[in-house]
């Protein structure tokens, strides 16, 4: 192929610059474009008939964020240990299992309520969950078969990264102090960190799935670590008595925040999680903490 | 949502067509335009940046020329040849057009690994046939500094497709 000079470059733009398409071509082209519009437009409608459709994306963004907050602080909950000050043999070896992870994965059953009612627009959801003492933590949130959004907490970028895939959005802000202290405790070194005192009940022994494990219940919101504040916490670990691994995390929250009560017109909002599936020390990648952000989603910078 | 709805209806009634030639010429693919004429749509649709541009017409004539370049890099790179836009195609021999498309291809190709600004002057300048003025106008710039952005831009395509050629 001959040698590209300025002048034969120019002489191919010039034929590039002569294509044409035919004229039924685009027309037809055209006519699909504007019927597109259309459908566009009536989806917008028919979506708009939707509660979380009718609020303002940057408030269902906020929402989501909020949220996610109130689950962090009962997450950490979750992670601080029972009977810390190592007498009892049992709780003392569910410490070092805990602080002896890099990794954890679970799934979770998170349900919003207000007066005994679901929160229109999140209500139950479940969650995916991944943590990784050296990635940070990562959620997967779905509803009715739809991933709802997700968020990652990251350690080493020092930003959260929210993706919601039904408003093609994503907002990524750097982490406050409050957050980055609530993210060190969701991963597994950060729990092992976490060793103090404090109240507990023990709630015995019963049998969950056909395994038999041992409970024990903490309340106070003392506890927490929260940039929402939480008006009481009660977080209650199931281990199993043989492997010494939890196997059910059950907590509850309740909030008066105006952060989220804002949303139900100022109503005591109540945060219920149920965890399980718990694997220890599982493989995650680098990848799976990479926030990929597609090409056509807006990105909101806060 | 309405208010966008009706910028782009606007936007397809006064530019369509001259969109839809734009993403032909970067594409050289007439089978590919209308698929690619619905994806900005729906980017259009979807951002908020078009509302806010005060030209809507540069923002979409932007948004077009990036959304052809990301067709080529992610296509294979394969030669397609369509006699109804071959120029000249009768007084070429066969091996001769070929060699054109090719030419023109990888022109094309070599464009997209321009800068975005770059990009879109080359477009512009070359593709287009707009003057430095219009240009300028149409990016908010500097005549001149569009004149060098495209001086630029022409020696790093001259030095990408001397490497590739050898």
């Amino acid at each position: 192929m001959p040698q590209m000079d300025q002048k034969r470059i120019e002489h191919c733009f010039e034929e590039i610059s002569q294509f044409r398409p035919r004229s039924e071509v685009a027309a037809r082209d055209l006519d699909r474009a504007k019927e597109r519009l259309a459908e566009l437009t009536s989806e917008q409608r028919t979506k708009g008939q939707q509660i979380w459709r009718i609020i303002m994306k940057s408030r269902i963004t906020k929402l989501a964020a909020a949220v996610a907050v109130i689950i962090a602080a009962l997450v950490t909950s979750h992670y601080l240990g029972g009977s810390i000050d190592g007498t009892t043999i049992a709780w003392a070896r569910v410490i070092e299992t805990i602080e002896n992870a890099r990794t954890i994965t679970s799934r979770e059953t998170r349900t919003l309520t207000c007066e005994a009612k679901e929160l229109p627009f999140l209500g139950t959801s479940e969650v995916i969950k991944y943590a990784s003492s050296e990635y940070g933590v990562r959620e997967d949130m779905v509803k009715d078969g739809q991933p709802l959004s997700h968020t990652y907490w990251l350690l080493k970028a020092n930003e959260c990264v929210t993706i919601i895939p039904a408003l093609k959005q994503c907002t990524r802000k750097p982490l406050t102090e409050v957050e980055k202290k609530v993210l060190h405790q969701m991963t597994p070194e950060g729990v092992a960190n976490l060793i103090k005192s404090s109240q507990y009940v023990e709630l015995g022994r019963k049998s969950i799935d056909g395994v038999e494990v041992e409970g024990l219940e903490i309340r106070g919101n003392e506890l927490v670590v929260a940039p929402v504040e939480l008006d009481s916490v009660v977080m209650r670990m199931w281990v199993d008595v043989e492997t010494y691994l939890p196997v059910v995390i059950e907590a509850d929250a309740i909030t008066t925040d105006k952060t989220i009560t804002t949303f139900t017109g100022g109503k005591p909002v109540k945060a219920e999680l149920l965890a399980g599936e718990f694997e220890w020390n599982v493989q995650l990648d680098a990848e799976i903490f990479e926030p990929n952000i597609p090409e056509d989603y807006t990105i909101l910078e806060e | 949502m309405i208010e966008r709805q009706q910028k782009i209806l606007q936007l397809l009634d006064t530019s369509g067509p001259q969109l839809h030639r734009l993403l032909g010429r970067l594409t050289r693919r007439e089978d590919v335009v209308g698929d690619l004429l619905q994806e900005l749509l729906l980017r259009l649709w979807n951002s908020n940046g078009f509302d806010k541009a005060q030209d809507p017409f540069a923002y979409a004539h932007r948004a077009a020329v990036n959304l052809a370049f990301e067709w080529r890099r992610k296509r294979k790179t394969t030669c397609q040849l369509s006699e109804e836009n071959c120029p000249a195609a009768d007084v070429m021999s066969a091996a001769g057009i070929m060699i054109r498309a090719e030419e023109l291809e990888q022109v094309l190709d070599a464009s997209s690994r321009l800068n975005d600004l770059a990009r879109n002057v080359v477009v512009m300048r070359y593709v287009e046939q707009m003057s430095y003025e219009e240009i300028a106008r149409r990016l908010g710039k500097k005549p001149q500094h569009m004149r060098s952005v495209c001086a630029k831009a022409m020696a790093e395509l001259r030095e990408i497709l001397t490497s590739q050629n050898g």
